[in-house]
């Protein structure tokens, strides 16, 4: 999962990012708005974090922009926490309303709940034939027993059951399991898919070729 | 809802009332002592007429009521009196065909009495009741006093001491006559017929005077609460904006009323509540807006870092940003502080006498350093100055001025600082060659949070409060500050002090 962080204090841009990075997520970061926009229109984020108080362009402002293009869940982060605020955040296209100070867990939280409604899910529980993804604990069962994944294997599992009977193409898992400062080359992905496979069981994925991969 | 009897309707309706009622009682009064004046005036009249009739039909000479003396009576006159013999009849005689003065009539009657020289009872009329007490010499003084005292000054002068003036007995209204032999008569007539006609008068005004006054009461009443409803309005009005409907405004019909005076003012004091409450709130919700920044900064920070185990680096990471956002907030506060303190009117200045100049210089002394750091001159010009004020506040406004012109100017800048006499005032202008402050911004630039550039506050310290600080302080000590500013080129506040 890649998310894309839009905030001008700098010691809170770096602390998001870290939160979410340790949290398993690819991070993005924008320290204005208009940085923002243009990263939030070239890629597809599974969820923009926006601040709203920014320079150059305002959170309202990159929200409008960015709606005419793009359908990307947007959890608003204000210090602004009067009703209308809230009410114009969310008429203006924004998915979820929390205000500065928030706790970072609930923030955690309700970025899950973005991206998984986004997948149109909406048990937290995934289940696959003996495999259970607990996207709150972010852990994998197998048949009841928790098997051990690492962050990336975690995401990858967890991003193509999202997206369950669908085939995700190479470039569109890169996209999404890798930030902008990872240049790790994409036949990693391979490697990743081969552990994921030894762990899971063979027919966990799926491979179709010169297509991409599948979890059926 | 104040208790009725303690509404100003009802005070208005008793006093309006009682002032009725003492105008009605006193009105009847009057007219029922004319009355019973005018009564008596007439009985009086009568009873002298019957007297004079008696004594001989000397009647009043010229007058209203004169009539002819009776022919049919004897000659009455003091020599007659003087000379009193026993061949002479009696001095008070009832001439022969006057009956019919003293029977019983409508308007009641009227009766004599005559006694002889011993009191003995010579005649009476049948109407005269049966105890009336023969007149003693001794009882009527007044047949002595001189003429000018008498009422019915018109008797002939030879007439004193015959008839005694009106005396009234319980209802009985009498006149008594002397004549020198030592007769006496007393002619009389019971008030009755007067008294009842007095008593239907006074019951007439008591029912035409409650009439009055209900009527009086009703139209009142109507009309005090017509001209009370507005104020009915108005404090209804009132009452729903305490309720906290700020926009609520009071109907103004009657505009040209004192009360639509009042309704118009208050209005007015609640439009300017109204904003005042506006500014409170908008101040408020700036203000928390400022301290949620950096609180949010040391709370995710705090619970990043107690997340998992971190190296002593991240820890000494962690800190230092939390000590960062912390120094902000104290910042923040101190200002907010200064700023209240300054609105409830705490910290009036207090005036000493200071070299302007060498504060000036101190200032930009401490803020050498940071212009240096970001290679920017600083250029002053400082006249000698006298100037009696608060050196803590001055000399905040002096680094809130110097260091803003430091820190919003271009690398490799300028900044003037320039200190002058002119006229009777101060001259203070701190120029810069910044990016300058777009004109639409100029108006506002001394308002509580408000940034020209909203990026610059919380990425460098900045509360939004520096500029609204140089405001208030300079007010305080009856200067004013301005601002001119060409975008691209610079800005220059000018700070003009009265010595």
């Amino acid at each position: 999962m890649r998310i894309l962080v839009v905030e001008d204090q700098p010691d809170l841009l770096r602390n998001l990012a870290r939160t979410l990075r340790e949290e398993g997520y690819a991070v993005d970061t924008a320290a204005d708005g208009k940085d923002g926009l243009t990263k939030a229109q070239d890629n597809d984020y599974d969820a923009l974090v926006l601040d709203v108080m920014m320079p150059k362009l305002d959170g309202w402002e990159v929200l409008k922009r960015l709606r005419t293009t793009k359908k990307t869940p947007v959890l608003m982060l204000t210090a602004r926490d009067a009703v209308p605020d809230r009410i114009r955040g969310l008429d203006g296209g924004a998915d979820d309303y929390l205000t500065k100070p928030c706790d970072l867990d609930e923030l955690l939280a309700r970025l899950r709940a973005l991206i998984r409604r986004s997948a149109g899910q909406a048990k937290p529980l995934l289940e696959i034939g003996g495999v259970v993804i607990d996207q709150a604990a972010k852990t994998v069962l197998l048949d009841g027993k928790p098997v051990a994944l690492t962050a990336r294997e975690y995401a990858m599992v967890e991003f193509l059951a999202l997206r369950r009977g669908e085939v995700v193409s190479r470039t569109e898992l890169y996209e999404h399991l890798m930030d902008e400062n990872d240049d790790t080359l994409s036949n990693l992905l391979d490697v990743h898919v081969f552990n994921i496979r030894k762990k899971l069981g063979q027919g966990f994925i799926v491979t179709r070729r010169g297509q991409g991969y599948c979890i059926e | 809802m104040s208790k009725f009897y303690q509404s100003i309707r009802w005070r208005m309706q008793v006093w309006h009332g009682l002032v009725l009622l003492v105008v009605l009682v006193a009105f009847g009064a009057t007219a029922c002592w004319f009355v019973r004046s005018e009564q008596l005036n007439r009985v009086d009249q009568e009873l002298r007429r019957r007297l004079v009739l008696l004594a001989g039909g000397a009647g009043p000479r010229g007058g209203p009521g004169a009539r002819p003396p009776n022919p049919g009576g004897p000659e009455l006159n003091p020599e007659a009196g003087a000379g009193r013999g026993p061949n002479r009849g009696p001095a008070f005689r009832l001439p022969a065909g006057q009956r019919g003065l003293f029977e019983e009539s409508e308007r009641g009657s009227y009766y004599f009495v005559v006694w002889d020289a011993e009191g003995k009872v010579t005649a009476r009329s049948d109407t005269a009741p049966a105890m009336v007490p023969p007149p003693h010499p001794g009882d009527f003084p007044e047949l002595a006093l001189p003429r000018a005292r008498l009422r019915g000054g018109e008797l002939p002068p030879e007439e004193r001491g015959r008839f005694g003036l009106p005396r009234g007995r319980g209802d009985l209204r009498e006149r008594v006559g002397m004549a020198p032999g030592g007769e006496r008569a007393v002619v009389g007539h019971s008030l009755e017929p007067e008294n009842a006609e007095l008593r239907r008068l006074i019951v007439l005004f008591g029912i035409a005077g409650g009439g009055v006054l209900l009527l009086g009461l009703l139209v009142g009443g109507w009309f005090s609460g017509r001209s009370i409803r507005p104020i009915a309005d108005i404090s209804h009005t009132a009452r729903k904006i305490a309720g906290g409907s700020l926009s609520e405004r009071i109907d103004v019909a009657d505009a040209e009323s004192e009360l639509g005076e009042l309704a118009r003012t208050l209005n007015d004091t609640f439009e300017r509540l109204q904003s005042a409450v506006a500014r409170q709130a908008r101040f408020t919700a700036d203000a928390s807006h400022e301290l949620r920044t950096p609180t949010f900064v040391i709370l995710s920070e705090a619970q990043s870092a107690l997340k998992r185990e971190r190296s002593s680096a991240e820890y000494r990471e962690a800190f230092a940003v939390c000590q960062r956002a912390a120094q902000q907030m104290r910042q923040l506060i101190e200002s907010l502080l200064t700023l209240a303190r300054q609105d409830a009117g705490e910290i009036a200045p207090k005036r000493e006498s200071a070299r302007l100049d060498a504060m000036a210089d101190d200032v930009v002394e401490m803020l050498r350093p940071l212009a240096r750091e970001k290679g920017i001159t600083l250029h002053v010009a400082l006249a000698a100055v006298q100037l009696a004020c608060d050196i803590q506040q001055m000399r905040q406004v002096l680094t809130n001025l110097v260091s803003n012109a430091i820190e919003y100017n271009r690398p490799e800048g300028e900044v003037r600082v320039k200190l002058a006499s002119e006229g009777r005032d101060v001259l203070l202008t701190v120029a810069d060659t910044g990016v300058g402050i777009a004109a639409e911004d100029l108006p506002h630039i001394f308002e509580r949070f408000y940034r020209a550039d909203k990026s610059r506050a919380t990425a460098e310290g900045h509360t939004g409060l520096g500029l609204a600080i140089c405001d208030a302080i300079v007010k305080a000590h009856g200067g004013r500050i301005e601002v001119s500013s060409t975008p691209g080129q610079g800005s220059t506040f000018t700070v003009r002090l009265p010595v």
